[in-house]
């Protein structure tokens, strides 16, 4: 147990070591950058497995009262912070994006009145299960962007479920008696139409597929009754 | 709306999707180490239900845990100020002080033999009121196992036990009849092995 503390990194950040290896490890710590980077990082991770455990959705009773009258009369420690950044990375953008779909969802049943000829109407339930599904699938990809004039649209894409969920918030208006449609186009071939908003719709979630040799999503603006292929493509999302 | 298609495609660039809903943790945090006691109480709401989850699935008994979740949330009152958003997120630095306590606690009672068979009581699953919390929440879960899943078995056997029963890696050693520098050693690989699966990085190498 003395020459080799740098590999009680893992132990440390899972909490597995006792009182006195943890002294000394914070000890080493405090001269071993390698180590305080190591160590960062492993209990950010240690954290997510947190995320395997149920939330406690029943707060007991009194608990925030408590924890709030007894803070307010607890002193703070001062220190000076540094200005934090905040952490990328595509699961919080996933994170986001759902968050996003699925408030749009909440907010507006209109969201999900995609009128496509390949799914007839689907329950609010059934359409958050399925984009959960292609959201919670392990090659789950995350495509993002925004148009100019106002907008954006997020894409989580897997090859596995063969199923993207699109997320299309504040397209600029597509004009009088005119719609957003929605594409699949392909390495060779013609687009494929993969949705059609209700006319002057500028905001949409929904599930397209399947996505077998499809290189790029495109929206296009068309007459209400939409197009057999894109006229006035005003947007490009390739998925590589 | 006159020009052809090709000439008006316009092309996507990437963007950082900003939260549509409720100020971060980290600016929470950032708030509350000033003194923000309304900030604090948003801070509650935002992660109460993790810490008290955590620090249940550890302590397998709802009163510690109800006390464990208190002490740590007055910790995060009386420390805020220490976060430091360069070196993690501001949840995974609430859920370490939760896990560290409930840890210490569960050695300190000295209940590691009975907790056992109360498992299957306390794992049932509580509905989510949220539909975005249900989803978003079951895309941690779903990466979560599947980065468990790509461990290999001891890895993974070393790993939970320390965080979910709250081992130390003596104890893992003992009940996994391994070596401890093996047990030491997996954690750490098992643990990184995780962290790539994840993507987890700091912000500097983000
Ligand atoms: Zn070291």
């Amino acid at each position: 147990m003395s020459g080799d503390i740098h590999t009680l990194a893992g132990a440390y950040a899972l909490d597995a070591v006792d009182d006195l290896e943890r002294t000394a490890f914070e000890r080493h710590l405090a001269a071993c950058e390698t180590c305080r980077l190591e160590v960062a990082e492993l209990r950010e991770t240690a954290a997510r497995l947190a995320d395997d455990v149920p939330d406690n959705a029943a707060l007991p009773a009194g608990l925030r009262e408590r924890t709030l009258a007894l803070a307010a009369r607890t002193p703070q420690e001062r220190v000076d912070s540094p200005t934090g950044r905040r952490l990328g990375g595509w699961r919080q953008w996933v994170a986001a994006a759902v968050v996003a779909a699925v408030a749009a969802a909440g907010s507006s049943a209109v969201t999900w009145a995609l009128v496509d000829r390949n799914q007839p109407d689907r329950t609010v339930a059934e359409q958050t299960r399925r984009i959960a599904e292609v959201i919670g699938a392990p090659d789950a990809r995350v495509f993002q962007g925004t148009i100019d004039g106002g907008g954006s649209a997020t894409l989580v894409a897997s090859a596995q479920r063969d199923q993207a969920v699109v997320v299309l918030r504040d397209l600029p208006s597509p004009g009088t008696g005119r719609a957003y449609q929605l594409w699949l186009i392909p390495t060779t071939g013609a687009a494929r139409q993969a949705g059609l908003l209700p006319g002057g719709d500028t905001t949409a979630t929904t599930v397209v597929g399947p996505l077998v040799d499809v290189q790029a999503f495109g929206v296009s603006n068309e007459p209400e009754a939409g197009s057999p292929a894109p006229t006035d493509v005003v947007a490009l999302l390739p998925l590589e | 709306m006159g020009e052809s298609g090709k000439d008006r495609v316009r092309r996507w660039r990437p963007v950082a999707l900003s939260s549509p809903q409720a100020p971060s943790v980290e600016e929470l945090l950032r708030q509350v180490g000033r003194g923000d006691q309304a900030a604090f109480a948003s801070l509650f709401d935002a992660v109460i239900g993790k810490v008290l989850g955590l620090a249940s699935r550890v302590l397998r008994n709802p009163q510690l845990a109800e006390e464990v979740a208190q002490e740590v949330m007055v910790q995060v009152w009386r420390t805020a100020a220490r976060f430091d958003a360069e070196r993690g997120s501001g949840l995974a630095w609430v859920l370490t002080l939760t896990h560290r306590r409930a840890v210490d606690r569960v050695r300190a009672e000295q209940a590691l033999t009975d907790r056992t068979e109360r498992v299957a009581a306390m794992d049932a699953q509580v509905p989510h009121d949220q539909v975005a919390e249900a989803v978003s929440a079951r895309l941690d879960r779903e990466q979560v196992r599947r980065c468990l899943g790509r461990l290999t078995d001891l890895q993974r056997e070393a790993v939970t036990l320390a965080y979910y029963e709250g081992y130390t890696y003596r104890q893992v050693a003992e009940r996994l009849d391994a070596p401890l520098p093996t047990i030491k050693s997996r954690m750490r690989d098992g643990l990184i092995r995780m962290r790539d699966c994840l993507g987890v990085t700091m912000g500097e190498r983000a």
